[in-house]
């Protein structure tokens, strides 16, 4: 008896050490209050549902294929957002940062449309294109490219002058400082800048479905809100911060490990001390 | 003065303030030359213009009046035949310690094998043998300053530029680490161009000590170092020309602070 509880034992610790495990483990508390707060039927079960009807409602949505087609929908245009976002903010960014010229012309300009928030476009961008696909992209650019040019270019700022003169002092030309110090220099900033963006960006896509939307999860959201049906609106809810979640843990994370925490220029946000 | 491989010759800068519009001099006429193979420092309080001093030898600078010459011809910009090495280091922090001595050689042009082979032999004289797939990050102060020197030497320039590269280190690696830039010297005699406030560090290293004035930076006078080679501080800090001379620059730096122009208001 004794000698088995000894691997026993190893095994739960295993599993309690296990990065899984410690993920999971505040979701689960936050899981456990909510559902004794629904349990205890503090608040009407139609303003408040516990974890265990939204589990069998996602359940349902899946089955019927609801769900997947609206996260396909909003994955899609969030993609095209990005990516379209990411071609324009990136070079845009290292041009303001680098060119003195560029920077004078675009910064008060930057600062204007800045102010024009992402939303505030859409009543003249419906009049535009309609409700598609076009006006949603184009809120999504929007918001991504702004805390991406700023980004990068204070990261330009941030480069240590003695970097650079370092590089000319080895026989470096102004284009090789560019491409072996300046664009790897600014990596960390990029890649704030994209995390950045991309959080605003997904948030700007749940707004823009919500006022354009036929289809998507923020759609899903506003449409069961009208009609009353508290569940679809925690689901919608609990979707977007899995989807984020796993943004960061598939893409984001694993590329920002690659780089810059590795060479020691940025500590990860929220990285175990 | 001929012969000499870096001449310096009545070097005077001055700028303009931007905060009170006001025309600064900071180097005024200053006149000294490094021949080749010498370990030469340039000593003064902070404020007197030596780290500008080596910026225009850089070429990271202007000068505004006067002339610098490396090998008979004038300064423009910065090249590899004038390598620096700083006091915040500089390193790469993306490229491992290996690549960032490597980096001179490939911004000209070496292939990947003979640059390797010649960053590891230089990452050897530095001993940091073992290193080479570190990257900065993962070092001590003082060894990614290994990485500095070694950066430099494997691009043999014409001269090696030092810009107080050791006083950002703690006291007892900064001596480790002044021993052994005497060792390679002594092995190699790369020629040395060094700034710094530290009379005993300047003592130690040099052959010979051009000491400045307060801003605006003037030569006060250029000292011959005697003491024989190799020097360790083992030796050097009962050996009485080692204090002696020492002594004598911190009087001759004493004598500016009574002749010391007013500070503006």
């Amino acid at each position: 008896m004794a000698s088995a509880a000894v691997p026993a034992r190893g095994i739960l610790r295993r599993v309690a050490r296990s990065p899984v495990t410690k993920a999971l483990f505040p979701f689960a508390i936050v899981v456990a209050l909510w559902w004794s707060i629904a349990a205890a039927r503090v608040f009407p079960s139609a303003f408040f549902v516990g974890p265990d009807v939204v589990a069998a409602k996602i359940g349902e949505l899946l089955y019927k294929g609801i769900l997947v087609g609206y996260l396909r929908d909003s994955i899609e245009r969030l993609a095209s957002g990005i990516v379209w976002g990411l071609a324009v903010g990136i070079p845009a960014g290292f041009l303001i940062g680098l060119s003195p010229l560029a920077r004078r012309f675009s910064w008060p300009l930057l600062l204007f449309f800045q102010a024009v928030g992402d939303i505030a476009w859409l009543p003249i961008l419906i009049i535009w294109f309609g409700f598609s696909l076009t006006s949603v992209t184009f809120v999504i650019v929007y918001t991504v490219i702004f805390p991406l040019m700023v980004s990068i270019v204070a990261g330009v700022d941030s480069i240590p002058t003695d970097m650079v003169r370092a590089a000319r002092a080895l026989g470096a030309r102004r284009r090789h400082v560019l491409v072996d110090v300046i664009l790897p220099g600014a990596l960390p900033a990029v890649a704030t800048g994209i995390r950045t963006g991309l959080g605003y960006g997904w948030r700007a896509l749940i707004a823009a479905e919500i006022i354009v939307g036929t289809s998507g999860i923020g759609f899903m959201m506003f449409d069961a809100r009208r009609a009353g049906q508290v569940t679809e609106v925690f689901v919608g809810m609990i979707i977007l911060g899995i989807l984020w979640y796993a943004t960061d843990a598939l893409f984001l994370a694993p590329f920002e490990r690659a780089t810059v925490e590795r060479w020691g220029m940025v500590r990860r946000a929220g990285a175990p001390v | 003065m001929t012969g000499e491989l870096l001449v310096v010759d009545g070097l005077k800068k001055s700028y303009v303030d931007a905060y009170t519009q006001e025309e600064v001099v900071a180097i005024d006429g200053l006149s000294f030359s490094v021949g080749e193979g010498e370990l030469v420092a340039i000593l003064g309080p902070s404020g007197c213009g030596k780290t500008t001093v080596l910026n225009i030898i850089a070429g990271f600078v202007e000068l505004t009046e006067g002339s610098v010459l490396l090998r008979g011809k004038p300064i423009r910009e910065p090249g590899p035949d004038r390598g620096v090495v700083f006091q915040s280091f500089a390193l790469f922090p993306w490229k491992t310690v290996l690549a960032n001595v490597a980096f001179g050689l490939k911004m000209r042009g070496a292939g990947r094998r003979e640059r390797e082979g010649i960053a590891r032999e230089y990452l050897e004289l530095v001993g940091l043998r073992g290193f080479e797939n570190k990257y900065p990050h993962e070092l001590s102060g003082g060894m990614q300053q290994r990485v500095g020197v070694a950066r430099v030497l494997a691009n043999e320039p014409d001269v090696m530029l030092m810009d107080e590269p050791f006083a950002s280190v703690d006291a007892q690696t900064r001596m480790k680490l002044q021993e052994d830039l005497t060792r390679i010297w002594e092995e190699r005699h790369p020629t040395i161009f060094f700034v710094t406030h530290d009379v005993e560090e300047a003592v130690f290293l040099s052959d010979r000590v051009i000491v400045l004035t307060p801003r605006p930076g003037r030569v006060r006078q250029i000292v011959d170092i005697e003491i024989r080679r190799p020097r360790v501080w083992r030796r050097l800090v009962d050996d009485d020309s080692f204090r002696r001379t020492t002594q004598d620059i911190i009087d001759l730096l004493g004598e500016e602070r009574d002749d010391r122009r007013p500070v503006a208001p």
